[in-house]
């Protein structure tokens, strides 16, 4: 309670201003009445002199209430912010008085409307923002389905066939992706290529930033429009840009145009948006077929090789439905022309908008119910907890009444903490939207997140999060005071701790939902903890590799270069010598495909006499193909026989290494040095020796356990793109331009690509686990904190509710101890049934969970036992503040009332 | 007070508004009084001069009040009637104060200005 004096409370609040100064004009006029009458004057005369004297009454009393209105008013206005100023100092000190409980509902309140500014944040990000193409919701893709994909690509004989079937849609773009290396003007570097059908540009609506695009029908194929992004990085925003030749891929094509910086075309994949985006558009090749990163080829219409994407928009007047059924007997058309290829295949149109976002949509939706739900549990539970401090403040609330504060003036107090407390809440907000913001991204693809339409904390945020909070505000504010109104704040004192009859039905409702909270935060619990768990584990894998100071990069040849295996190998070899010559590199190496974060090259083969199996059940293995040098760069150990080394050219005896995977499946009981093995399936393809073991490595990541692999050399199977390993004895990344020289004095129209280090990679992977974990394990921490807060407001209530009851029992007899002991036997009752709950939503939910985690079963007993006790100790923590107070009652006081 | 003939003028006592609100001030000094007693003791140090309708003088005290320089309370008279008594505060105190400095300032400025002899012209 204050221990100021009282808020002096002039009668200004509802003053007769009339009364008062007719009331003293009367006093004096009588008074100078009465002297008049005592210096020797008639009773009349008197009263005649003295209202003379006086004046024209009506005139100075209106005056004075003129005066004494507008110094009210005045008062009003600045009594309303010292009242104001009182009740949040009020509430600041009730804060003070009970930390834990403000402290809580400052926290559940932050993050409740943290998670929802975030979430509207981005959902604006996905749903609101326009797409950067004309009328972009008349534009649909066209997928092939079959029995095995409902999103298949198109083959370039269908997406032609198509093209002149379908009436309702108003052209038909094929579109495919690949990445090129650009030469000229500048060093070669590695980008991502579109080829596109020529109607392109027109179907999207989509007019370029400087020059032009190409068009359905333009003769001219050799020409190239350019994104903003590459005409910034590469060509310094120079217009005169336009007009000038670059080389891609070894052919010399005439920029025409530059795409607007808000231009963007997502690689799309059946299952969503990719990131990598196209940095050049060319036209396709022949029939407007888009070609792929081989090159346009002339001669029919393929009807096997399916690799086109392909976006088409709605004629106008046609539905989605129409267009849909049309294509739908267009696919049964084509099918029977083309049984062989075609049969049992359809079409689906998807609108764009879905197939851009169509998974985030719903994944928003399911993560917007669940921030609502957890918003409206914030808000109940507030609610507790401030319904519960008010009534044990009947007393204090009570009292100040008594000193002359009005019922309102009581209400406007208790709307006033909460207030306080919601603002402060608000305010955690923020900092939670903005760290959620960082962090969403992230979760929902880890490749290139920048790059998804992560939302902004802008101003239409920021005031949603003040609605939220305002209305957050209001309801939580609404109720306690309504308590209070109800109560009947003069009643106070005297009814206080009587018992509220109709307490025992909401009292249900209260339970209930705290059982519901403690097997909420048991679920969230015990997937953060095994997600947790499964990330520590997937840390500790031994990957079979020394990631430390491993700098890697990719060099795709182009040109004469990549022609041959003979030139292929002399360039990496080349390359390699240079590289080991620099001061600061220690081992060099190259490979087919990186371990971690690279392909998954594999290939059927037979072991040497055994007989051919079966078509589909080949044995298949990994497949790499490396450089001597190569196991020492990246620290795999040769256990038996020996390396690959360069007199394994094309032409001497083909050999190969296996791993001990390999070795221990195929060759359980002899030594596998000098055995053979058959690449393929045919009797024609190369026996190879295996003259060498190595030791497993994690090629598929950490989660995946080590795959049966074969190592060939560079010089006897040969790729374009190899991957560079470099170990440094200094930082790796102050190397790259060490590499890159190292690179173009072999050949400059070479370029590197993928320029990271072994450990980025290896975080790369590990980013989602740490990601998802940590985001659930926030989760838990929440549903914790409100299952703590639930009970701790239910208990606190109860024990304010039942005061008079325990102050009886106190009086006749009993020990605060078995006072306490009934409040903790009544929580402990709900506490264990909510384990139980949360437990058996557990063993249904849990394995749902099973292919996410990594070396922790979903029901690990030790987990599972970890996370109940601490919901069970954490939940009796909350009610010991209550149980406590039960104890401390003094009956006397309580009951004397 | 050698200017108050001057001001006997029955319709220039706004523009004594001021000086009135000194003297109410200054008749508060002894302690609190009603309205009446003020007038009283206005027109017996001024001679009836400067209070010439005792009504003028409650829209005066009223803004006083507005201004936080007196302060009202009720009591009741012996005859039993609510009478409203006034007191200074200490910023009416203070106000005062200042008052009669600037007016002896000022009256000591007219009177040396007053009694001044014919310049002689050099």
């Amino acid at each position: 309670m204050s221990n100021e004096p009282p808020h002096e409370r002039p009668d200004f609040w509802s003053p007769d201003l009339e009364r008062d100064i007719s009331d003293e004009i009367a006093a004096h006029v009588e008074m100078a009445e009465r002297d008049l009458q005592r210096s020797g004057f008639n009773p009349r005369d008197a009263a005649d002199r003295a209202r003379a004297r006086f004046g024209d009454v009506r005139r100075v009393s209106a005056e004075c209430v003129a005066i004494d209105r507008a110094w009210l008013k005045e008062q009003r206005r600045s009594h309303m912010w010292a009242d104001l100023r009182d009740d949040i100092r009020m509430a600041v000190r009730g804060g003070r008085r009970s930390p834990l409980a403000a402290l809580v509902i400052v926290f559940s309140l932050a993050l409740g409307l943290g998670a929802g500014a975030a979430l509207f944040s981005l959902a604006r990000g996905v749903l609101v923002r326009p797409l950067p193409y004309g009328d972009a919701d008349r534009l649909v893709f066209v997928w092939s389905t079959t029995d095995r994909t409902a999103r298949d690509t198109l083959t370039p004989g269908r997406l032609i066939d198509l093209r002149h079937a379908l009436t309702s849609v108003d052209g038909l773009a094929g579109i495919s992706q690949f990445s090129a290396n650009i030469t000229g003007g500048g060093e070669s570097t590695r980008v991502n290529v579109a080829s596109v059908s020529s109607p392109f540009f027109d179907l999207l609506r989509a007019t370029p930033h400087v020059g032009g695009v190409f068009h359905s029908g333009a003769p001219d194929r050799l020409v190239v429009v350019i994104s903003h992004t590459l005409w910034v990085d590469r060509f310094a925003a120079n217009p005169s840009i336009v007009g000038q030749s670059i080389v891609i891929n070894g052919v010399g094509r005439r920029v025409i145009g530059v795409m607007p910086e808000t231009f963007t075309w997502p690689s799309i994949g059946p299952a969503g948006v990719g990131v990598l985006r196209p940095d050049a558009f060319v036209p396709a090749g022949p029939d407007d077929v888009p070609f792929t990163a081989a090159g346009a080829t002339e001669g029919g219409l393929d009807r096997r090789a399916s690799y086109l994407r392909a976006v088409a928009r709605l004629a106008d007047g046609a539905t989605l439905e129409q267009a849909q059924q049309e294509a739908a007997l267009a696919a049964a058309r084509i099918a029977a022309m083309y049984p062989d290829t075609d049969a049992g295949v359809g079409v689906l149109l998807v609108p764009l908008r879905q197939q851009f976002f169509g998974r985030l949509e719903n994944y928003l939706r399911v993560v917007g119910g669940a921030v609502a739900m957890v918003l409206i549990v914030v808000c109940v539970n507030v609610i507790h907890l401030l319904v519960a401090q008010t009534a044990g403040r009947q007393t204090e609330l009570g009292i100040r009444h008594a000193l002359g504060a009005t019922p309102g003036r009581i209400i406007r107090q208790v709307l006033t903490e909460a207030a306080v407390l919601v603002t402060l809440g608000t305010a955690g907000a923020v900092l939670v939207a903005l760290w959620a913001q960082r962090v969403f991204p992230v979760f929902v693809s880890v490749r290139g997140a920048e790059r998804l339409p992560s939302g902004a904390f802008d101003l239409p945020v920021a005031l949603f999060l003040a609605a939220l909070g305002g209305t957050t505000a209001v309801i939580c504010g609404a109720f306690p005071a309504w308590h209070v109104a109800r109560g009947g704040v003069g009643r106070m004192i005297a009814s206080q701790g009587s018992r509220n009859v109709r307490g025992v039905a909401t009292r249900r409702v209260r339970e209930g939902l705290v059982v519901a909270e403690i097997g909420l935060a048991v679920v969230a619990l015990m997937g953060a903890a095994l997600l947790l768990q499964s990330f520590r584990a997937l840390s500790n894998v031994d990957l079979g590799l020394d990631t430390t100071r491993l700098l890697t990069f990719n060099v795709g040849l182009t040109g004469a270069r990549g022609e041959s295996t003979a030139t292929r190998s002399a360039f990496f070899r080349d390359v390699l010598d240079v590289i080991r010559a620099q001061p600061g590199v220690e081992f060099a190496g190259v490979a087919a495909t990186l371990p971690i974060g690279g392909d998954d090259f594999s290939s059927t083969f037979t072991v040497d006499g055994s007989s051919l199996p079966p078509a589909g059940q080949e044995h298949r293995a990994g497949m790499q193909a490396i450089s001597p040098g190569y196991l020492t760069a990246v620290g795999m150990r040769l256990l038996a026989g020996r390396d690959v080394r360069d007199g394994d050219t094309a032409e001497a005896p083909h050999v190969a290494l296996v791993n001990q995977t390999f070795a221990a499946r195929y060759f359980p009981a002899a030594d596998p040095i000098g055995q053979r093995i058959r690449l393929g399936r045919s009797a024609d393809d190369p026996l190879v020796a295996v003259v060498g073991l190595v030791s497993d490595v994690r090629h598929l990541g950490p989660s995946e356990p080590a795959r049966a692999e074969f190592y060939l050399p560079y010089t006897q199977r040969s790729f374009r793109t190899m991957a560079f390993v470099v170990r440094t004895s200094l930082e790796p990344e102050g190397i790259v331009p060490v590499m890159r020289s190292a690179v173009h004095r072999v050949d400059a129209d070479q370029a590197l690509a993928n320029v990271t280090t072994m450990d980025a990679l290896v975080e790369q992977v590990l980013a989602r686990p740490k990601m998802l974990s940590s985001i659930v394990l926030s989760f838990g921490v929440l549903a914790l904190t409100l299952a703590v807060m639930g009970i701790y407001g239910v208990m606190a209530w109860t024990v304010t509710e039942r005061r008079q009851e325990m102050a009886v029992r106190l009086a006749i007899g009993a020990t605060p101890f078995a006072v306490r002991r009934l409040i903790i036997r009544r929580s402990a009752r709900l506490v264990v049934v909510g384990l139980v709950v949360g437990a058996s939503a557990w063993a249904l939910l849990g394995r749902s969970l099973e292919a996410m985690l990594f070396g922790v079963s979903p029901l690990d007993p030790m987990v599972c036992g970890a996370v109940t006790a601490v919901v069970m100790i954490a939940a009796m923590l909350g009610v010991a503040i209550p149980a406590t107070r039960a104890g401390r009652i003094r009956a006397a006081e309580v009951l004397r009332g | 007070m050698p200017i108050m003939p001057i001001m006997s003028d029955r319709t220039s006592i706004d523009l004594l508004q001021g000086t009135l609100a000194t003297l109410i001030l200054k008749s508060l000094s002894w302690g609190p009084r009603h309205g009446y007693g003020i007038a009283r003791w206005v027109a017996e140090v001024t001679g009836d001069e400067l209070l010439v309708e005792e009504g003028s003088l409650y829209p005066a005290l009223h803004r006083l009040q507005a201004r936080g320089l007196v302060t009202s309370a009720w009591t009741t008279s012996d005859t039993g009637r609510r009478v409203r008594a006034y007191s200074l505060t200490p910023q009416g105190r203070q106000q005062l104060r200042a008052e009669v400095t600037r007016w002896i300032t000022f009256s000591a400025a007219v009177s040396r200005a007053l009694d001044a002899r014919r310049p002689r012209l050099a």
